[in-house]
């Protein structure tokens, strides 16, 4: 049976419940007000209370409210078809959704569940296989989509059978599994994961050693980037990071592009809605956003979703990663992000870090920027998720570095890079790259 | 890539002492060390995301680039006066753009880099 609980306090959307059975940190639920469930995670547990993050504009909610608890955490659906998808942080598809505003209490699919597609099979029963073993490929796109052993399953399954190949819908048992109790699993293309915790069905994770090509003479000549590794573009608000970010976007070298507009302008996202399906991959000569996911959590959209959107979006990297694809994550931004927590964090009354922000601010982005990197996977081929994040209060959001010790900066370590654009790259005369004794 | 970070960093020292002591007032290796870092920063750090095919700059064009650009500040030149200096640089500024914009390999680049070669010489 599912815990429930009434509202019995609300400040803005940190809403304070009172429950009659337990709840874990970061469990969702979901609050009805006036006939729409909104959803909401827990932040913070203090006896039956539960301070709760809702990701929904909380008008019209009040107390004794009743709120149902789902014992899940948030999670993201994964399977063929995320490519050239638009999201919001929920994973919401925001293409299937009507109207101009997004409406309170609507939450889409965010796969379409109509399409065949044409399956190969990779394993042969009698085979075998533990979590993130191919089971077959689908083409999505260019890319062959591997069909995976669901990451949740623990231990090592046989294949009992697989699909032969053909047409199938992603909801269609494309294999059945036996575990070791003997206990028939069937399997889907689709599975869910969630985007708090780490992808960490892999053999290892060895330092990153290929150089990714971005075309960007200044980056890849200069400050070069790993494949597999992690930087941040930090700069005055105005100064082009975000136009560098496209500009990597466009031109990266990798299999899979993740867009994060994190918090961002509206119309700047929507500049990349409209650019993005006309642009032609250098690389491949096809569509780029037949490689590109965006994930979107504009800047009037409830700040609780925005940290959803950099987790849903590294999650979406980590399974394309395992498939043995170079993925290219791009944040835009993480201070942006960081905001959202200062926003709880003071909510919660929290005690107060530099600037308002969080004491543990440091530590919640280093852990993102851990999940970013080369793997190699069960089968011996190698996968990448690069992060780049932009920050546009970079002494703040320096992972693992602080500001008086520039030597501990990300970017001067071999995997890492900091592309610090200057101040002075603002003036419309002076054009970016004229200060290059600041680039790292 | 170190060398030609040195040679920026340097170039921007030159820089500085030149607008304290007024062109006439630094010895001519000042004018040629500021200039050698414009080049540097012109035709290499610079980029034209507008430009369809400077947008995008291979790996092997970045080195083929560098590699030349290095070969330029490698070599020491002979100036009467800093204005001869000036000229010089911008006109290989100039052609080194242009070679940015064209097809790599291309007739046209290699005609580019054929008027660079007097220089080299």
């Amino acid at each position: 049976m599912s815990t429930h609980g009434k509202v019995t306090g609300i400040v803005s959307n940190l809403v304070t419940v009172t429950v009659d059975g337990p709840v874990a940190e970061n469990e969702l639920c979901y609050i009805s007000v006036g006939g729409n469930q909104l959803l909401a995670e827990v932040i913070r547990v203090t006896g039956d209370k539960a301070s709760v993050q809702v990701f929904e504009s909380t008008r019209g909610l009040k107390n004794g409210d009743s709120v149902e608890f789902l014992g899940k955490m948030l999670e993201v659906t994964l399977g063929p078809g995320l490519l050239s998808g638009i999201y919001d942080g929920l994973q919401n598809n925001l293409t299937t959704m009507t109207g101009v505003f997004l409406k309170r209490g609507e939450y889409t699919d965010p796969l379409d569940r109509k399409v065949l597609w044409a399956f190969t099979p990779l394993a042969q029963p009698g085979d075998k296989v533990i979590a993130a073993d191919w089971l077959g490929e689908v083409k999505e796109g260019w890319l062959p989509h591997k069909i995976m052993v669901p990451f949740s399953f623990k231990g090592e399954f046989t294949v009992k059978s697989v699909a032969p190949a053909g047409n199938y819908t992603v909801d269609e048992t494309i294999a059945v599994l036996t575990d070791k109790d003997g206990e028939d699993i069937p399997v889907t293309m689709v599975q869910k994961w969630p985007v708090k915790v780490a992808v960490k069905c892999y053999k290892e994770k060895p330092r990153p050693t290929r150089i990714m090509e971005t075309g960007v003479r200044v980056i890849d000549t200069f400050n070069p980037i790993a494949e597999g590794g992690t930087g941040f573009i930090p700069g005055p608000f105005g100064c082009g990071k975000t136009v560098l970010q496209h500009a990597i976007a466009k031109q990266g070298d990798a299999d899979v592009i993740v867009m994060a507009a994190c918090g961002e302008r509206a119309n700047e996202v929507v500049e990349i809605f409209t650019e993005f399906p006309e642009l032609v991959d250098p690389h491949t000569g096809r569509k780029l956003m037949e490689r590109t996911t965006i994930i979107c959590n504009t800047s009037n959209m409830p700040v609780a979703a925005r940290e959803a959107s950099v987790y849903t979006a590294m999650t979406i990297c980590e399974y394309y990663r395992a498939m043995g694809l170079k993925c290219l994550l791009l944040a835009d931004s993480t201070s942006r992000w960081a905001q959202a927590l200062r926003e709880m964090s003071n909510r919660m009354e929290e005690l107060p870090g530099q600037d308002a922000f969080p004491v543990d601010l440091s530590a919640i982005i280093s852990n993102f920027y851990a999940r970013a990197g080369m793997v190699l996977l069960n089968n011996g081929q190698t996968g990448a998720v690069t992060f780049i994040g932009q920050e546009g209060r970079p002494l703040l959001l320096r992972p693992r570095a602080e500001p008086r010790r520039p030597e501990a900066l990300p970017g001067r370590q071999p995997d890492r890079l900091l592309l610090q654009i200057p101040r002075v790259s603002r003036d419309p005369g002076i054009p970016a790259g004229k200060d290059p004794e600041e680039l790292g | 890539m170190l060398k030609a970070k040195n040679l920026v960093r340097r170039g921007r020292e030159m820089a500085d002492q030149i607008n304290i002591l007024g062109d006439d007032g630094v010895p001519m290796s000042y004018h040629e060390s500021f200039w050698k870092s414009e080049l540097i920063d012109f035709a290499f750090l610079q980029q034209d995301a507008f430009d369809a095919i400077d947008a995008l700059c291979p790996l092997e064009r970045q080195e083929y680039m560098l590699d030349l650009i290095l070969r330029i500040c490698d070599r020491h030149f002979e100036f009467d006066n800093f204005e001869q200096c000036r000229i010089l640089f911008k006109e290989m500024i100039n052609t080194l753009r242009q070679m940015n914009y064209t097809e790599f390999k291309s007739p046209q680049f290699n005609e580019y880099e054929q008027q660079l070669s007097k220089h080299l010489a």
